[in-house]
């Protein structure tokens, strides 16, 4: 059964159809969720939150892709949930979590590829939060302008400086811990 | 395009967001210029190493708010019910009907007595049966005339008929169930009735499908005769739909609903049960009263 089919049973109050589109997507879901908060409780709270506001909302998804559309959801969730967030709260560099096997082939070892990611995530996690969710929102769940400008409620415009701004932050983050990381990634 | 490239031309370069007018002068300059040809390198390199981050396994969610999906109803094929297997169904059927029959005094007064049998009529084995079947549901509620059959039916006793001043209850064979492997391990339980029957002028008709896969009981039909005339007097208000393999329909009748009628004379009961596939049972008795 193809992703409309899902919504559409959603829509009819089928809790199963909603919990087969999480699954198929939830480890990207999650991703984002854990890296905008930095904390995996905090993660966890924002997909169950996220998962309560999409089974409410879901009548009003319309020919979209529920990937995105969910993807939003979950990315201005977590970001409302680091805005609460007392500040001194520490980010977690390192996560905790298990990730899974990525499919896609390299030439690195898998310890040189384990380092990269580190850096990545380390790197990542020194941008402010509106950074880090509208970078992840962009490269990670691979939403359009239009889809971020939606789901952060603000104008396209915003969306393109903002976006700008915050992937030369990442970028200065990355060449400080590594000079020839992004001839290596481009 | 004289000065270099803005990081915000390059970061919307690499998603492929510019204007038509943008990104002529931007391929323009960038192909001249090899600092902000650099600058677009690192710019696409920053895109990827977020793009290229692992997935992450995400913890169980409690999503018990969600509800569970309606199962669809089982449709049988008419070809897996072998018209053999027809008999023995419907006899037993019959023989698991339940019904708690109390008259009140105030209706029969000087009631010298009921007495009950219980029947089978011919199955009905036509294909689309309808709950709507104008055959067997020709009266509206309430509205029996005719003058009763004359003619008692066989005892009551060995019908577990219990007399008392002025009060009958007859119960007939007391539940049971019936396995019809044919239709997918369907099975169909008869009563027991509910707790609330037995305080006077009621008919419960109690009817259970179960199967190990969803079954629908459709509907569930009372129906009076007395000689030619007919009446329906009650029917279950809504098909009971099994997503988890079993459902259970009942519906009662009150003697009241028989318009005040309290002449003796023999009141026949049916049970209609249609299934999903149109399938139905037709389960009746006589009770007569004298």
């Amino acid at each position: 059964m193809d992703e409309d089919q899902l919504v559409e049973r959603c829509k009819t109050g089928d809790g199963d159809a909603f919990r087969e589109l999480l699954e198929r997507h939830q480890a990207l879901f999650f991703g984002l969720a854990q890296r905008i908060t930095g904390h995996r409780e905090d993660a966890l709270d924002a997909m169950q939150d996220s998962c309560v506001k999409a089974w409410g909302a879901i009548g009003g998804l319309q020919g979209g892709s529920f990937k995105s559309w969910m993807s939003t959801i979950v990315a201005r969730t977590a970001l409302d949930r680091v805005r609460a967030r007392r500040p001194a709260t520490p980010l977690e560099t390192d996560l905790g979590v298990i990730p899974l096997p990525d499919p896609r082939p390299g030439p690195e070892t898998h310890a040189l590829a384990h380092q990269r990611v580190e850096m990545i995530e380390s790197a990542l996690a020194q941008l402010s939060p509106d950074h880090r969710a509208i970078v992840l929102m962009r490269d990670l769940s691979g939403l359009s302008y239009e889809e971020i400008a939606e789901g952060l409620g603000v104008p396209l415009g915003t969306v393109r400086s903002r976006l700008a701004r915050a992937r030369m932050a990442l970028q200065q983050e990355l060449l400080q811990r590594d000079p020839g990381i992004l001839e290596a990634l481009g | 395009m004289s000065t270099h490239v803005t990081d915000e031309l390059l970061s919307a370069e690499v998603d492929g967001a510019l204007s038509a007018s943008e990104a002529e002068a931007v391929a323009e300059h960038v192909e001249t210029c090899a600092a902000c040809r650099r600058r677009r390198e690192q710019m696409r390199g920053t895109a990827r190493a977020i793009a290229d981050l692992p997935l992450v396994e995400m913890p169980a969610l409690d999503l018990s708010f969600l509800p569970r999906a309606p199962a669809a109803p089982v449709v049988l094929t008419p070809a897996r019910w072998r018209p053999p297997t027809w008999v023995a169904p419907v006899a037993a059927a019959a023989a698991l009907l339940l019904v708690a029959f109390t008259f009140g005094p105030a209706l029969f007064k000087g009631n010298r007595g009921a007495n009950t049998s219980a029947g089978v009529a011919a199955p009905q084995p036509k294909a689309g049966a309808s709950a709507e079947d104008s055959r067997l549901f020709d009266v509206p509620a309430g509205s029996l005339s005719g003058a009763p059959a004359p003619g008692a039916v066989a005892p009551g006793a060995a019908n577990g008929l219990q007399a008392g001043p002025g009060r009958a209850t007859t119960t007939l064979d007391a539940g049971g169930t019936q396995s019809y492997p044919e239709a997918g391990g369907l099975v169909l339980r008869i009563g027991p009735p509910p707790s609330s029957v037995g305080t006077g002028h009621t008919v419960v008709f109690n009817m259970e499908a179960e199967a190990g896969q969803p079954v629908q009981l459709s509907s569930l039909y009372i129906q009076v005769r007395q000689g030619a005339a007919t009446g329906t007097v009650a029917r279950s208000t809504a098909p009971a739909l099994g997503g988890g393999g079993r459902a259970g329909l009942s519906a009662s009748w009150s003697a009241a609903d028989l318009g005040g009628r309290t002449a003796p004379g023999d009141y026949q009961v049916e049970g209609h049960a249609v299934l999903a596939d149109g399938r139905d049972f037709l389960v009746s008795m006589t009770i007569h009263v004298s």
